[in-house]
């Protein structure tokens, strides 16, 4: 039995179960009732776990409108369900207050450029159609327009939480190294890479995880002194290519990839100029 | 016209390889390493052994040894490239539990022997034994047919097939 401790708005209550507080949304769970009533499960959605950082989801949910909040659920919810995997939690509170901001600025008629817009959506396709559903429901709901690079924005929200990250900043600066490290690879094979392939794709989510792996100080990827050479020896024009990548990122942004991790984006590397024969 | 379709087919030979090892033969996307399960360095197999024989899968040329003994490469007589690599990360051994029998240039036929290892003492030691089997040089392999979830002994059962052109 779920009884009410505070009521945050009409959608979403906390309730208390022993020494865990936690959220609950669910539409119109909180109509017409009080501290200690009792919520009907069936109308039950969402429960979080009420920790340190929540505080400041139940600050959002306070403060920013119902109307915000639902969309921003509803977003999240039709996020999940496409790309099959279960978002980091934090973009509860990070999309649902991108989102409210945007809708606000965008009444008031001031809008923000977004200048990456086409390489979010080269970059995460499918995180930037559903940045396109979110404008398209956010128009049917509200009747308030949001630009394309609205959707580019949302789309690096979902982005970082599909990456299991917090930090939206860190995934607009990996785009642009990574970005950067492709047209540096696209310029020295002297060809048009296709940016729909798999091998592609394959190449930046590759790059992604190698960026990270620097950033948290992760290991990178192993691999035998022979098998490297082999690799070298194989595929030189690849592996001179990814030499030249991490030269770069080396001397533009201060980022050391150890041998082995050059000669797995080698690997990618030969991947795309096999797709070219 | 008849002459080049002919002539052709002529080219076309197919390659069958034996199992190098003896044990449960896996498919490579099942090798708990993404170079290898992502067929990063190429398509091919994956043997669970269950002792410690390589023995050449087909008739062909040694291209190397690698100095660590824990991997090999072979050029098949049709000129395909393979590369057998025993166990994961076994290069940590640095070449300790490993003899070589062969040597870059040598002539082998399938079934010959070509590494063998202390089973007990390297199962014990690394992260997996599992044993990639790829091909490094798909270039002329069409038709591949591999070999999965079955008992294989070295030397023996085929596991492999191809055309090459």
């Amino acid at each position: 039995m779920m009884r009410i401790n505070r009521v945050l708005n009409n959608n979403a209550v906390v309730i208390k179960a022993g020494d865990t507080e936690k959220i609950i949304l669910g539409p119109g769970i909180a109509f017409q009732k009080g501290k200690n009533d009792i919520i009907s499960e069936s109308k039950v959605e969402k429960v979080f776990i009420l920790k340190e950082g929540n505080k400041k989801f139940e600050e959002l949910l306070k403060n920013v409108p119902e109307a915000h909040i639902l969309l921003g659920e509803e977003i999240i919810s039709y996020a999940e369900e496409k790309l099959g995997v279960d978002l980091n939690h934090h973009i509860h509170i990070s999309l649902t207050d991108h989102l409210s901001f945007a809708i606000e600025r965008t009444e008031k008629g001031i809008v923000v450029k977004n200048k990456l817009t086409n390489e979010i959506r080269l970059l995460y396709d499918d995180e930037f159609q559903i940045g396109l559903w979110a404008i398209y429901r956010v128009k049917e709901k509200m009747g308030i327009e949001l630009s394309i690079d609205e959707a580019a924005h949302i789309a690096v929200h979902i982005h970082t939480a599909k990456m299991q990250s917090t930090n939206v900043e860190e995934t607009i600066n990996k785009t642009v190294i990574v970005l950067d490290m492709v047209d540096i690879i696209s310029s020295y094979l002297e060809i048009e890479i296709d940016k729909k392939s798999l091998s592609y794709q394959r190449l930046i989510t590759h790059l992604e995880f190698a960026i990270n792996r620097f950033y948290s100080d992760e290991p990178f990827h192993q691999l035998d002194e022979e098998m490297m050479i082999m690799i070298k020896r194989k595929h030189d024009k690849a592996f001179l290519c990814a030499h030249h990548a991490a030269q770069f990122v080396q001397a533009e942004y201060d980022m050391n990839f150890p041998d082995s991790e050059v000669a797995y984006i080698a690997l990618h590397i030969q991947r795309l100029i096999e797709d070219k024969k | 016209m008849f002459k080049k379709l002919f002539g052709k087919e002529d080219k076309n030979t197919g390659e069958t390889w034996v199992s190098p090892l003896s044990g449960k033969v896996i498919s490579i996307e099942k090798v708990p390493d993404p170079m290898f399960a992502e067929k990063m360095l190429g398509d091919g197999i994956a043997i669970d052994p269950l002792d410690g024989n390589v023995v050449s899968p087909v008739e062909g040329e040694i291209i190397q040894v690698f100095p660590t003994k824990h991997a090999v490469g072979i050029k098949s007589k049709g000129g395909v490239e393979i590369l057998i690599h025993v166990g994961l990360e076994t290069v940590e051994l640095k070449g300790e539990h490993f003899e070589r029998h062969v040597q870059a240039g040598d002539h082998v036929q399938a079934g010959d022997l070509l590494i063998t290892f202390d089973y007990q003492e390297v199962k014990k030691k690394v992260k997996s034994v599992i044993s990639p089997v790829i091909i490094t040089d798909s270039t002329h392999v069409r038709n591949l047919k591999t070999e999965k979830e079955i008992q294989a002994v070295s030397g023996k059962t085929e596991v492999v097939s191809y055309d090459v052109d």
